[in-house]
């Protein structure tokens, strides 16, 4: 099956990909600690349930012929963001969020990135990124989610509005 | 008078803290111990019984990691010191910068907010202390603006940079980012060659003394210069025949940033120059052995307070995690921090400077 996904997040999943394709897709769009639960039905369209993470209103149309379970643990979690983009690797400085401490540099291969999210790749990007353990139908398995944050891009009211709260904090500044 | 210069080993940052008579006291750039998560220069004021209500200025000679992290700690701890930075003549051009930066805050893993991937969000809360204050309003630097002066000690403390034509550029560039910034949510990233940074001269007692902050050579347009270039173009503050003996090289002495007619005509050749070194990427740091030799090569003395932080295994962690980094392939290096710290005093009846050198801050030749 092909895992495809609109702007909205809504995917299509089609039955020519594997369903290793549909796991990394999916645990792209999950975070720490998430666990998603889809649940099958030939005939109706079904959503993924995430207890925690990021990924919210994501439908996905049919079809799955048997119910699936995927559930990722992150044992390591870092923040970083690009430092470096060239055509072989993409390095990024990551802070870690479980023990802070001393940063480290990651050389990402560009296979490391989900599709959809390669063209967020540039300097300054960041990347979300977490080693753990995904369960899948009682199968463990080892496993990397590399995810670049993705926000929406302002519309016209958020520039104004930037604008407004500029003007307040000149005069809180007493700057003219 | 004494400079003392912090780094740290793998571009966390540095730090120059200046005191003089009375206890007086300036603290340009800060720099944290990722470890423990403490301002460098606020520690050093604190552990040498530094009186805070006499730190008289503050300077962020502009607004990357390696200088401006923890700054907003020194100014809450300073009442009294006026903030400095370099800034877009409209004020407003840059504050609306800082605010976008801030707008872009929005993910939060493990109740952790990201603050870390903002550029600005030290520059922020010192403008909240700032006007919770209301005192005094914060500063913009510029070449040949005075910074401070002490007319009965012959002190006098000059913004060398940036120049008119840098800040016209910055104000394009601040656009550019917000445009940016708010298209694809990014962290502001670097962008040379840095020729906004503020770079300080310092006169005292007929001592001369440049802080070179990250000031690279710049450009030279039918509009003017930039950087090193516009310094060495003139500046009134710059008096015939001033030769500087002390000289915090510039950007971690970058070859970008090592302007020949600067070191002919404005450096002494007993000059002591202090470096610290910066971390850019894996396999990309500052200062490089021809670096190092081309500063020495032009100093009496040459002091960095490490070498720059070595990059080759992960950080040390339980077994567990690291196997499974290991078998997901990851490939980590870890930035290793080392603290180092350059203390040069005057002594007024030598008229030499003295140093002292502390954690893995070395000197050579």
């Amino acid at each position: 099956m092909i895992v495809t996904t609109d702007k909205e997040g809504v995917a299509d999943i089609h039955q020519d990909a594997t369903d290793d394709r549909i796991l990394r897709w999916v645990s792209s769009k999950v975070t720490n600690e998430a666990v998603v639960q889809s649940t099958s039905s030939p005939t109706e369209p079904f959503s993924l349930e995430v207890e925690e993470g990021l990924m919210k209103n994501l439908f996905i149309k049919p079809v799955l012929e048997k119910e699936s379970t995927v559930r990722f643990k992150a044992t390591q979690s870092w923040v970083g963001h690009i430092i470096r983009v060239d055509e072989d690797a993409i390095e990024v400085r990551f802070h870690d969020l479980n023990s802070g401490g001393t940063d480290e540099i990651a050389l990402l291969d560009w296979d490391d990135i989900n599709p959809d999210d390669k063209s967020l790749v540039r300097l300054g990007a960041v990347v979300y990124c977490s080693v753990g353990r995904m369960i899948r139908n009682g199968q463990v398995l080892n496993a990397q989610i590399t995810r670049l944050r993705r926000l929406a891009s302002w519309n016209l009211n958020d520039i104004d509005s930037l604008s407004d709260e500029a003007a307040a904090r000149m005069r809180s500044l007493g700057l003219k | 008078m004494e400079i003392v210069v912090i780094g740290t080993g793998g571009g966390y940052g540095e730090s120059i803290v200046l005191r003089w008579d009375d206890g007086k006291s300036a603290v340009i750039d800060s720099c944290i111990d990722p470890q423990r998560e403490s301002c460098l220069p606020l520690e050093y004021l604190r552990t040498t019984g530094a009186d805070l209500e006499k730190v008289q200025f503050i300077v962020a000679t502009h607004w990357h990691d390696d200088h401006i992290r923890g700054i907003s700690e020194v100014l809450y701890a300073c009442p009294n010191a006026i903030f400095w930075t370099t800034a877009a003549r409209d004020w407003s051009i840059f504050i609306r910068l800082m605010l976008a930066d801030g707008r872009n805050s929005g993910a939060v893993l493990k109740g952790k907010s990201d603050t870390s991937q903002r550029a600005l969000s030290e520059l922020e809360v010192c403008m909240e202390i700032i006007a919770s204050r209301g005192n005094h309003g914060p500063e913009r630097a510029q070449g040949d603006r005075l910074v401070y002066r002490e007319k009965d000690l012959n002190l006098e403390i000059f913004a060398l940079s940036p120049s008119e034509l840098a800040i016209s550029k910055y104000e394009q560039e601040i656009a550019i980012h917000i445009d940016e910034i708010g298209k694809f949510r990014t962290r502001i990233p670097r962008i040379g060659p840095n020729d906004k940074s503020v770079a300080l001269f310092v006169q005292y007692k007929g001592e001369c003394i440049i802080l070179g902050a990250d000031l690279e050579i710049g450009t030279t347009t039918a509009n003017g210069s930039t950087g090193w270039n516009d310094v060495m173009n003139g500046k009134q503050c710059l008096h015939p025949g001033l030769r500087a003996r002390v000289l915090k090289v510039a950007h971690h002495g970058s070859a970008g940033a090592q302007h020949l007619g600067f070191w002919s005509d404005l450096v002494a050749p007993e000059v002591m120059s202090l470096m610290t070194p910066w971390q850019k990427c894996a396999t990309n740091y500052v200062p490089d052995d021809i670096e190092l030799d081309f500063v020495a090569g032009r100093s009496a003395h040459t002091y960095i307070t490490s070498t720059h932080g070595s990059i080759g295994k992960p950080k040390p962690r339980d077994v567990e995690t690291k196997k499974l980094i290991s078998k997901v392939g990851l490939r980590l290096s870890e930035v290793k921090y080392r603290y180092g710290l350059i203390r040069i005093v005057y002594d007024e009846a030598n008229e030499n400077w003295n140093c002292e050198l502390r954690g893995s801050a070395f000197g050579f030749k």
